[in-house]
Order: C-alpha cells, then sequence, then structure tokens
C-alpha cells in the first residue's frame, strides 16, 4: 500500500530555539520510541519504509527533516501508534511532539538563508500583453490566442514551467508582425466582420422565459431596476472592436409582451455606459393579440473605440406601460384585443375520420382552456434580448494611434541618425537594459537592407521593431551571474534586472522610465529610493495587474471564466453575475492595496463592493445601478473574500456545493496547510441522495468515521460545512433540498463555530497562519520559483515584519522586495547533475498543486 | 524485422539541431497530389483521435466474431464504416497503472498512450514521459510536409487548475511528446489552425509586397538565430534549457518556411476560415475533423493527434442533456444513471467520428480515397473510467493505410499484449522502423493478414 505522503508546516511561533539540545531525546523521546515504535520501525521490520532505531542522537534528526516531519504529522493526527495498538499518554505524546517541533525551528533558526536560482523567465501571456501596451501604446490584447501558459506553484509565472514550443513562437513572430504594424500604420482596412453573441438559454420548466425566476424574483412590477441590467432579460457579453469605427448592433429579441402595452425602449451600453438606444422597440410586435417579440429585430449604428469592450443590452423601465390589469407605473389604458379566432383550425376536414374528429374535439377543448381568465403574472412580460449580432467596423479609423507613434519616433528626420536613435532607445526599453553599440548596428543591418528591398522609411523601422520583438531578449528575463565562479555564494542582481523584478512584480509589465533611469543612476538599492518607488508603482493604474494576476490565482478566482454551473439548478448565473462576481473580488483586493489596509481584511474584512445586480442577488437592499460601491456588511452573514460568489463559485462543482473543495481551498490559500491527494479507488457520493434523502453531513459521515479518511478531512469537511449556507454560485440558503443547513462545525485546533460569520472570525484569530499563507504566494509569485527550505528564514522575516507593522498590505510587499532573494541570486553552481534540468524543488508546502480531477464530496 | 533507426534521445534531436545545416530536400518527396496524372502510390498518414476517460466497455465491444461482428450501443453510428475499421480488443497500457506512485490514473494514461512510459510523478518543473509515436514519425519524416506534426485539441485549459494527485497539468494536456520534458500542447482555437495551414496573409495582396514581407520574416529569423547562439555562451544549464526551447521553435519554423517556397501547387481549402470556436460541441468536433481532412488532403502533415478532451475532463454536455461533468460521472461505481449518461457521450463522440470516416471516405484520390491512404485510431488510455482500469483499452483502427491494413474485423488479442505494440506495427506502415516504443514487446499479428 503507498499512502500519499504529505506534510504540513505550521509555523510554530513560540519555542525557545537558540538553547543547546537537553537530554530530552535520550530521557523522553527515546524511550517512548523503543516501547511505542521500534517494534514495527526497526531494521528487520521497515513498516512504511521507516527504521526508527537508526535515529541515536538529535542530531540524526535534522538530518532526514521529511522522515521526521511525517513522523510529527503523524503523531499529531493520532494516526500512530496504529489502532488497536497501545498508545502513550497524552503528556509522553505531547513531549514529544513538542520535542520533534523543537528541533525543526532550531534547525530553521540556524539554516543560512540563501538567495536561490530563478531560470530565465519566459514573458507569460498577461505580461506579453501589458508589455506591448507600455512599448508601442496598442491596446489589442496580442496575446489572446497564445496556447495557455503552463503553470506550477500556483502561478504561471515560474521560470523553470514556462516553456516555449514552435506554435508559440509562430504566434510571437505573428503577433509582431500584426503590433509593429498597428502601432505604425493604424489597423488599415480592416473587413467588417460579423460576430453573434448569444448567451446559452433555458426555457423554464414549464415551458415560460422567465417562470424559472418565478419564486425567486426580488423585483415587482412597480419596484425594479429601471436600467434593465440586472434583470434575466439583458444580455452581457464581451466583444473585441479590431478598430475604432462605425458598428451595426442588430438587437433579436424573444419572448412576448401582453397587449395592449406601450412600446418600450432598449438600450445598448458599453463598458457600463449607455451609447445607444432604439426607442419604440415593442411598435412592430408581429402578433398584436399574442404579442410576440418573435423576429421583431432591430438594428442601431454605434460608434466605438477599438479594443475589448463589456457590451450589454437591456429594456429600460420594462415593466412601464403594460395593460392596466397589471396595475404597474404608467398604465396602459387601451382596450384589450379581441380573442383569437381560431374557427380555422377547427373546422372539421370534409371525409374526416373518427380519429381525426376526436382530435379536434380535443384541440378544442384546449383552447378553450386557455382563453379562459388567467390572473395578470410578471411573467407574461417573457421579453429577453435573445442574440445580438454586432456588425463592422464601417468607416473605421485607419490612422495609427498618436500615442504608439510618440513612443516610437523619439525623432522626427528620414535619415539615418534618427533611425539610429529610434532603433537604439526601442531596443533599450524592450530588453530592459542599456544597449551596446554592436547590437544597435546589427538591427541597424535589417534596416538598411530591408530598405534595400525598397520597403520605406517606417517599414524598415518596422523590421528591427519587429526583430527585437522575438528576440530572446525581450521575451525571456534572462539574469546573468558574474563571471567569477564562487559557487554557492549569493551576488545582488544587477540594478537593471532589479528594476526589471520589481516592475514584472507590481505591474506584469517592463519597467517605466523612472525605474530605468533610478537603474541607470543606480540607486534603486537605496533604502528610500526603493521603498519610495515601491510605494509610487502600487499607487499607479498598473498595479492592477497585481490584483488580476496575483489575485486571480491566488485566491482561484480568475477560474471564473471556465465555470459552468448547471443552469437549470442555477438559472440566476447569467454571464452578468459572472461578470459582477468577478469584479467585486477584483475591487475588493485592489482596495486593500489603494488604502494600504491590513491583509488580514481578506480574512474578515467586514465590507465588499457591490452592484445592484450582486446586492440583489446577495439579499443586501438599497444598492440600485449598474455602479460597483463600497457596502458596509455589518448585520449580514458576509466578510472577506470567503464569502464573496467569486470564491464560492470556484470551490463548488456545476451542480452542488463540495465542503472538501472548500475546505481545501481555504487550507492552501488561507492558511498555508494544503492537503495531499485522495487516495485511489475512493467510493462516490451518492449525489441522487443529497438533499433528497440523506443531507449532505450524513453522506460525508464516511470521511469521519474511517480514521485513514478522517486525517485529511477532519481539517478539510469542518471548514466546508462552516460555509453550507451558500450554494454553488453563492448565493445564501438556509436548506438544502429537503434538510436544514447546519452549519456548525469544529477545526482540528478545537475552535468551534456556528455559521460562516463565526467562522471567520475564528480563521481570522490565526494571523499567523494567514500571513505565513500569503506571504509564501506572493513570494513565490514574486520570484517565479518555488520555494526551498533555506527561504524559511526569510519567509519568517517578513511574517514578522508584517505582523509588526499592522499587516498593511504595503509592507508585505516592501517585506518582500528588500528579502534577500529577492535582491540577490546564488551563482551559478558548478556540480556534475549540470546537464540534467534541475532537481525537483522540495516545497515547504505544496502551494498551488490543486487537488485532482477525481470528484470527491 | 529492420532495426533502421534507434529510439530518439534528447541529446539526439538537440544536437542535431544546434548545426546551422539545412536538411536535405529530399527528391523521393512526393509534390503532393498536383493531379490525378500521379500515378505514384500516396504516403500513408497515420491520426490520432484520443478520447477522453475510456468507455462503458460492456456498450463498447462488438458481440460476433472476427468477420461477423455487430456493433454494440456506443460504436453504432460507426455501422455504416464497418468494413473500413478494425475494432481491436484486448491491448493495454500496463504504464498506466500506479505501480506505486499512488493516484493519478488521468496523467498517467494522457502520458503514457502514446509513449508507452510510465511518467514520472512531479507537478514542478521536471516532467518526464518519452517521445510519443506521432514525434516519432514527424522527427523521421516530418521534414516531407509543411508541418512535421500537428497538434488539436478541444479542451482548452485556460485557467483549469485542477491537476491529477501530484501531477502536473501536463500530463493531462497533451497526449504528444516530442521528447521525455517537453509536451506539444493541442491548439484547441479552429480559426488559428486553419490560419496556420493557410496563412493569416492577405492572399488578395500583390505579389511584389507579399514577396517582401516573406524576406522580412526570414532576414528576422536569421537576425534572432545568431542573436541566441551569442546569448547561449553566457548562461546557466536550466536558462540554456529554456532557449533551446526557444532555438528549436525558429529551426522548426525556417524549415516551414524553406518547404512552402519551394511547393509550386496552390490549394484552396473547402471550407471557409473559421471565425472561432461553434458554440455547440457536436460542431466544434465535426470542424476539428473538418480540418483534420484539410490537413490530409493539402499534405500538410502525415502525423496528428486530435484529443476530443483532455484526459480527465470535466466537459458538461449540455447539448444532448447532461449538464453534469463528464469526469465525475465516470467514477460510476455501478451507478446506472451515471453508466447511462457516460454511454451517452461515448457515443456522441463516436457519432462525430463516425462524420469524420464518412468525410473521409467521401474524399477521392486518386483511384482511392482519402480513407484508403490513411490510418485513423481511436481510442483512450484508460478503459474503465471507475476502476480507472488500463487493460483491454477502447481501440479503433481505420482506414486501409495503402493497403497496409485489412479492415472489417474485430480483433481479440490475448491479455498483456502492449498497445505499443500496435504502435510498432503502424510506424512499420509509416515507414518508421525504431527498435521499440515504450514497453512495446514486439509486432501485432493480424493486422495485415492479406
Amino acid at each position: 500500500m503507498s499512502t500519499p505522503r504529505f506534510r504540513f508546516l505550521f509555523l510554530a511561533p513560540v519555542l525557545a530555539f537558540g538553547a543547546p539540545p537537553d537530554g530530552t531525546f535520550q530521557d523522553s523521546v527515546q524511550p517512548m520510541l523503543a516501547k511505542n515504535c521500534y517494534g514495527c520501525h526497526n531494521e528487520k521490520l521497515t513498516s512504511g519504509g521507516l527504521n526508527l532505531t537508526a535515529y541515536t542522537s538529535a542530531d540524526a534528526i535534522t538530518h532526514d527533516r521529511e522522515k521526521w516531519e511525517m513522523v510529527l504529522s503523524k503523531l499529531q493526527a493520532g494516526e500512530m501508534p496504529p489502532k488497536g495498538m497501545p498508545r502513550p499518554d497524552g503528556a509522553q505524546l505531547k513531549t514529544v511532539e513538542t520535542w520533534i517541533q523543537g528541533e525543526f525551528d532550531r534547525a530553521d533558526a540556524a539554516m543560512k538563508p540563501e538567495s536561490g536560482r530563478v531560470t530565465a523567465r519566459r514573458l507569460n501571456r498577461s505580461e506579453y500583453n501589458n508589455t506591448l501596451r507600455d512599448l508601442l501604446g496598442v491596446n489589442n490584447n496580442p496575446a489572446r490566442d497564445f496556447p495557455q501558459d503552463d503553470s506550477g506553484y500556483g502561478f504561471d509565472d515560474i521560470g523553470a514551467v514556462l516553456s516555449l514550443s514552435p506554435v508559440l513562437m509562430e504566434q510571437y513572430l505573428a503577433a509582431a508582425e500584426k503590433e509593429v504594424h498597428l502601432a505604425l500604420f493604424g489597423p488599415g482596412k480592416v473587413q467588417p466582420t460579423v460576430v453573434r453573441h448569444q448567451p446559452v438559454y433555458r426555457p423554464g420548466t414549464d415551458g415560460g422565459d422567465n417562470s424559472r425566476f418565478a419564486n425567486t424574483l426580488p423585483y415587482s412590477l412597480t419596484n425594479y431596476d429601471a436600467t434593465g441590467l440586472a434583470l434575466p432579460s439583458a444580455l452581457h457579453a464581451m466583444n473585441y472592436f479590431p478598430a475604432e469605427g462605425e458598428y451595426i448592433f442588430r438587437i433579436d429579441p424573444e419572448g412576448s409582451r401582453p397587449q395592449p402595452s406601450d412600446p418600450f425602449t432598449v438600450a445598448v451600453w458599453i463598458d457600463g455606459k449607455q451609447v445607444a438606444k432604439i426607442d419604440d422597440f415593442a411598435s412592430s410586435i408581429t402578433q398584436k393579440t399574442f404579442g410576440s417579440l418573435e423576429g421583431a429585430d432591430k438594428t442601431v449604428r454605434i460608434h466605438i473605440p477599438a479594443g475589448e469592450h463589456w457590451v450589454a443590452v437591456s429594456a429600460l423601465n420594462l415593466y412601464d406601460g403594460l395593460p392596466a390589469k397589471y396595475k404597474g407605473n404608467k398604465p396602459n389604458m387601451g382596450p384589450e384585443p379581441p380573442a383569437p379566432d381560431f374557427s380555422a383550425f377547427l373546422k372539421p376536414k370534409p371525409n374526416a375520420t373518427p380519429e381525426e374528429l376526436k382530435e379536434l374535439e380535443e384541440r378544442r377543448i384546449q383552447i378553450a382552456k386557455r382563453r379562459g381568465p388567467k390572473p395578470p403574472l410578471i411573467t407574461d412580460v417573457s421579453f429577453r434580448v435573445n442574440f445580438v449580432e454586432i456588425t463592422g467596423p464601417f468607416e473605421a479609423n485607419e490612422a495609427p494611434d498618436p500615442e504608439s507613434l510618440k513612443k516610437i519616433f523619439v525623432c522626427n528626420t528620414q535619415d539615418p541618425a534618427c533611425a539610429r536613435k529610434i532603433v537604439a532607445n526601442f531596443a533599450r526599453r524592450a530588453y530592459r537594459r542599456p544597449v551596446t553599440p554592436v547590437e544597435v548596428n546589427r538591427l541597424l543591418t535589417l534596416v538598411a537592407d530591408s530598405r534595400k528591398r525598397g520597403d520605406s522609411f517606417e517599414q524598415s523601422i518596422g523590421t528591427a521593431l519587429e526583430a527585437v520583438l522575438v528576440s530572446p531578449q525581450f521575451l525571456f528575463r534572462i539574469e546573468h551571474d558574474p563571471k567569477v565562479d564562487a559557487a554557492g555564494t549569493d551576488h545582488p542582481v544587477g540594478e537593471y534586472e532589479l528594476a526589471s523584478r520589481l516592475s514584472y512584480f507590481l505591474w506584469s509589465s517592463m519597467p517605466d522610465d523612472e525605474l530605468l533611469r533610478c537603474a541607470e543612476q543606480k540607486t534603486l538599492r537605496k533604502p528610500e529610493v526603493l521603498e519610495a518607488q515601491v510605494k509610487r508603482m502600487l499607487k499607479d493604474p498598473k498595479a492592477q495587474a497585481l490584483v488580476a494576476d496575483f489575485g486571480g490565482q491566488w485566491l482561484e478566482f480568475r477560474g471564473l471564466e471556465s465555470v459552468h454551473p448547471d443552469l437549470n439548478r442555477f438559472g440566476r448565473f447569467d454571464d452578468y453575475l459572472k461578470m459582477s462576481e468577478m469584479k467585486e473580488t477584483e475591487l475588493f483586493f485592489e482596495n486593500i492595496m489603494h488604502e494600504d489596509r491590513s491583509v488580514l481584511d481578506f480574512l474578515n474584512g467586514k465590507y465588499t463592493f457591490l452592484n445592484e445586480k450582486l446586492a440583489e442577488f446577495y439579499g443586501i437592499k438599497g444598492v440600485m445601478g449598474p455602479e460597483f460601491r463600497k457596502v458596509d456588511l455589518t448585520g449580514t452573514p458576509r466578510a472577506g473574500v470567503l464569502t464573496q460568489g467569486s470564491v464560492l463559485t470556484v470551490s463548488s462543482y456545476s451542480t452542488r456545493t463540495s465542503v472538501v473543495l472548500r475546505g481545501k481551498w481555504v487550507l492552501e490559500n488561507l492558511l498555508n496547510a494544503p492537503v495531499p491527494p485522495p487516495p485511489p479507488n475512493v467510493p462516490l457520493l451518492d449525489e441522487a441522495k443529497v438533499g433528497t434523502s440523506m443531507s449532505l453531513r450524513e453522506q460525508m459521515e464516511q470521511h469521519r468515521s474511517n480514521a485513514i479518511c478522517a486525517t485529511c478531512h477532519s481539517r478539510m469537511d469542518p471548514i466546508g460545512f462552516g460555509l453550507e449556507n451558500f450554494d454553488a454560485i453563492g448565493q445564501w440558503r438556509t436548506e438544502d433540498g429537503k434538510f436544514p443547513i447546519d452549519p456548525s462545525g469544529t477545526l482540528t485546533n478545537g475552535k468551534t463555530f456556528k455559521g460562516p460569520e463565526e467562522l471567520t472570525q475564528v480563521l481570522a484569530a490565526q494571523p499567523a497562519a494567514f500571513s505565513g499563507a500569503i506571504t509564501e504566494k506572493m513570494l513565490t509569485y514574486a520570484l517565479g520559483r518555488g520555494l526551498e527550505p533555506y527561504d524559511r528564514p526569510t519567509i519568517k522575516g517578513i511574517v514578522n515584519n508584517l505582523a509588526q507593522n499592522d499587516y498593511r498590505f504595503s509592507s508585505l510587499v516592501l517585506g518582500i522586495v528588500k528579502s534577500l532573494p529577492f535582491q540577490e541570486r546564488s551563482a551559478r553552481p558548478v556540480r556534475a547533475e549540470e546537464s540534467t534540468p534541475s532537481k525537483p524543488a522540495r516545497v515547504l508546502a505544496k502551494t498551488g498543486d490543486r487537488a485532482s480531477n477525481v470528484s470527491h464530496p | 524485422m529492420l532495426v533502421t533507426r534507434k529510439h530518439l534521445s534528447r541529446r539526439t534531436l538537440l544536437r542535431g539541431l544546434g548545426t546551422a545545416v539545412a536538411l536535405p530536400f529530399l527528391d523521393s518527396m512526393v509534390p503532393a497530389f498536383a493531379g490525378p496524372s500521379l500515378g505514384a502510390t500516396y504516403p500513408n498518414r497515420l491520426f490520432f483521435t484520443y478520447i477522453p476517460i475510456g468507455a462503458i466497455m460492456d456498450e463498447w465491444f462488438p458481440t460476433g466474431g472476427e468477420k461477423d461482428f455487430e456493433f454494440k450501443r456506443i460504436l453504432k453510428p460507426l455501422t455504416p464504416y464497418k468494413n473500413d475499421l478494425m475494432v481491436l480488443g484486448g491491448l493495454d497500457h500496463h504504464t498506466g497503472y500506479a505501480l506505486g506512485d499512488g493516484g493519478g490514473d488521468h496523467a498517467r494514461a494522457g502520458a503514457c498512450y502514446l509513449t508507452g512510459v510510465h511518467p514520472k510523478k512531479t507537478s514542478g518543473a521536471d516532467i518526464h514521459a518519452g517521445v510519443s509515436v506521432d514525434q516519432i514519425i514527424a522527427a523521421q519524416n516530418g521534414n516531407k510536409t509543411r508541418f512535421a506534426s500537428i497538434e488539436l485539441g478541444c479542451d482548452d485549459t485556460r485557467t483549469v487548475g485542477a491537476c491529477d494527485s501530484g501531477y502536473s497539468c501536463a500530463y493531462q494536456n497533451s497526449v504528444s511528446w516530442r521528447t521525455p520534458n517537453s509536451p506539444m500542447p493541442p491548439e484547441t482555437n479552429p480559426r488559428i489552425v486553419f490560419e496556420r495551414m493557410f496563412g493569416t496573409e492577405d492572399l488578395s495582396l500583390p505579389a511584389d509586397v507579399r514577396a517582401r514581407r516573406a524576406a522580412a520574416r526570414k532576414s528576422i529569423l536569421d537576425f534572432v538565430s545568431e542573436d541566441t547562439r551569442k546569448l547561449e555562451n553566457d548562461l546557466g544549464p536550466e536558462d540554456k534549457h529554456k532557449i533551446d526551447e526557444y532555438l528549436y521553435a525558429v529551426r522548426e519554423i525556417e524549415q516551414r518556411i524553406e518547404k512552402a517556397e519551394h511547393e509550386q501547387r496552390e490549394f484552396t481549402p473547402s471550407i471557409g476560415k473559421p471565425a472561432g470556436v461553434p458554440v455547440l460541441f457536436a460542431d466544434y468536433l465535426k470542424l476539428m475533423f473538418d480540418i483534420q481532412l484539410l490537413a490530409m488532403q493539402a499534405d500538410m502533415t502525415r502525423s496528428l493527434t486530435f484529443m476530443v478532451g483532455r484526459e480527465g475532463s470535466q466537459r458538461t454536455y449540455d447539448e444532448i442533456g447532461i449538464p453534469e461533468p463528464h469526469h465525475p460521472l465516470t467514477h460510476h461505481r455501478g451507478n446506472k444513471e451515471f453508466i447511462e449518461k457516460v454511454t451517452q457521450i461515448n457515443s456522441f463522440h463516436a457519432t462525430q467520428f463516425a462524420y469524420f470516416l464518412g468525410k473521409l471516405k467521401a474524399t477521392k484520390e486518386g483511384d482511392g480515397t482519402l480513407l484508403d491512404h490513411s490510418m485513423v485510431v481511436y481510442g483512450s488510455g484508460i478503459a474503465d473510467g471507475s476502476e480507472h482500469s488500463h487493460v483491454n483499452l477502447p481501440m479503433i483502427v481505420a482506414g486501409r493505410g495503402n493497403g497496409a491494413l485489412k479492415p472489417g474485423r474485430f480483433l481479440k488479442y490475448a491479455s498483456g499484449t502492449p498497445t505499443t505494440n500496435l504502435w510498432l506495427t503502424l510506424l512499420d506502415r509509416m515507414d518508421v522502423h525504431p527498435e521499440s516504443v515504450g514497453d512495446s514487446t514486439g509486432r501485432l499479428e493480424h493486422l495485415t493478414d492479406i
């Protein structure tokens, strides 16, 4: 049997290390091992591959750290000695556990921190986009079609893991050509194309359009979102507009509107702002009697700037102007249309058979039923935007962006001297360091050859720019070692290399002119300059990249892009809700960063950022309109990121919640205590029973009753149960099917809680674990490599510094930036293993190795 | 049994590419299908379609004997092509089992499928599998076509974080491995694939403009190659490895440009350029099969892998009424409802594959059809998804392979027969003769019984 290996690292804060080993090993530990362990773990019988008799002194422990971490964890979990064997008493066990941990801490304290080495880091998709934006002034998401970046340790910026396939190289070449051309010459003649956005649609259970919302509508005919954006009838999509110009929007409606009603207005929104409207939308209702909107397409021509924009189409004041019997606002007092005449359908054929006559009679009865009096329902207004087709661009702006030209053309004459200036300036910025005359001359040869082929001045410059953009000096962040090979010693990275590390950490982009200047003047290492630069960079809008790239991967909300909740069960999860959930968490992170708040707010900040759609979804009143604003969460059960829709959705399955996934999410991302993968052949959760004949809690009993399962699941499940009040898309509920939710639980440290609020409080009461977690994650992201044992002292230092500064966000960032591994680099090792790729990094905590695709409850 | 080429090692590949010698343009290369006047035999193609997480095997294998077999539910859509394919039973991938490594059958299934190698259990940078069959072909014969190989897929793994039990995501994302450390990521956007094959180039531009662009491209590639060689002297081993990947990629592209310049004929694809990924999965699969058809017709490549989904796929099949993700359903443990749903998914895949076979059969090539001149494998590295079994795998070989195969049969091999024996045999038909592939023990008999 091969049980998966695991170890968890508890950053035990208070133990006296530094003191010489007392006789505890000989007096207490070894006797206990001899009595309870040597029987199976000896030279002959190496159960589990462990021979404990081999350790005769305290020192021997620290040499075999991994094995002893396993011993400690099994003792702490009560897994060893195994059930049925005599157990030492609690006090004895505690002595041994404390002693082992103490030895670890001593070793850590005595460990010399090293700076480690990062493998050359290829620009990932986000970094490529941002760098091209800063270098060329182009904003059209050039990396959109690049293949997925490989990720490791939870992030896609790990140098050793990122690979470069021929496919990607081709795309780099194509992108360089396209983007340089765009910057120099503009989009040129862009062929109009048609893009259709048609959200997946599910009819309600009775065939009606909005009936699936009938019981959960948070609005009424007189009190509803007048903009229509938050209503299920709206359409939301991201669309890429290849050039600035005119685009024709064709809006195709579905559904019906009871007659007689006033026509309504449909509005088109770009990035949350209304840009066009079509009045009299329902004036051309095709069938006045049924009020069907089918086929009543309308078009509108709108001027749109280039780039990717959020497009929304909604009905304004949808429920105004309805027939009087609906008792809505501004009722239409016109007469009801006459009942439709079905006599044509009901006329029997001349030689009708008895069966055919019977069929006709049934049809007559059905029609009579339908014509009977019905109460007016909100679901009668079943208008929705079926799809929107965007055709264009027409009369596009074909000229290049003046901003791009400014960045490239640092002089205006078309002569060799100017060509040299342009190329040298571009190469310096692109390579992120000074360029040698030799390098510039080589690039100028390309320019000259291009001219010889008949290209214009601009075209020839373009060739050189393209070459720069596909050079490994641009695509990779390469750090150089000094010529003297003193193996194992650390040396500071170069000033320009430090500038790049800084800018790619905080901006996922190249250093700007100010940073490059500091590097040039060799002032970047001065503490006051470094701090000032970091603070400046965090305030810059480019720091949004830290939110999207670091935050999106640490909190996993990037995963929202690819979740597919079952729309039959979770009909409210439309594109707008998804976009809103993502925006909420982004704004939350951004706020902590901009206001330099305590990072503990991630755990229990009692506020968030909502628009009307999300507030309605969360059941929070008083938030109107599509703009996001800060909302106080006092009086609600929500706090911190753990109760935000994004997190709750990415940690669920498409059809139901998972206490295991959520517990795992918390353990890995917030508490730095990841869990190992499950053993193979675990039996299934009976999904059909959940909520119907057995509650989820009862189903998970097996996790507790089986001792082996319990070692990991007693850590994960309680947390997940504490969040069970939130369904698989983050909505509050008090019942799961027919079972009331019991959100109580006990953590392995004994703390109890009832409900998500108490859970977040209990988690926030251990700031050490959280600050360890966020530090390790951010350090991994900043360095671009997995963390090693010699990073432990570094991490401890950053965590202490964070605590001493009220856990402020900037002190975490500064702690990382000032740390040894960020500032320095180990010299090239002169070992035999040089010819093979580096050995696996032994991570402290397996940050980011997600659980398997195996779905266990 | 001829032994003409040893199993390629990574070092060999890299060393070969370190030199700047252009690979020889083979005179014996068949100038592709300039017209029906060409009486020569057509080169063989070997295309793989990989279905994730196996199938409900009770409904997979036909009933009946070798020649008089009847399809069961899953493969019923293939009935019109019964005489154009072979159903193989009894093939194993022993290297897919844990063999002491614990959980992670999906990673192993994907990684071992075309390599026959037990992959290294790691989630870090040191992934290690083997060289896959399609890349073995590409390495030897790749220079005969515009693309040495093409890798296609339908599961965009963008931001999908979960990976199998401590194994790197790379193991599930690709079945194609150029070297034991370099998986070939599949392209999932049909528009991009199309553009790769037929160019993003605006073919309406005047020829001299296009020529100038082509010259500029070449000079850029020369420039960066030289730039990189200078850079390499200064680098540590890990950085060198990264730059090696870069150099290989540049070289690949240079070769492709050279090849394209020597090609005389114009080929007009029968479908217009796709806009992107279609909404319905059935349409998506059909489109990807259409593109594979084009690849064959235009002789873009003779070695191709297509992953209907990454191994362990979580795709939901709403369009056939299955909102649950695929993978958890395959852990049916005997649950009848789950088994039914998985069977429907398997059948759905087979229906689209039948579309492909139909198209191949309907496309004339000389005096035969594309199906006569190719070998298309349809299978998986896992048999039963609930037990994670890797024996008696679902495996179909369609086509006649230029007379190399004798289809219309259901062949049951003795248990323990390695799938890699099948690969070795098919490689023979592609005129590639390694001594062994992964855990192969020899050739597979009866495939060609003529």
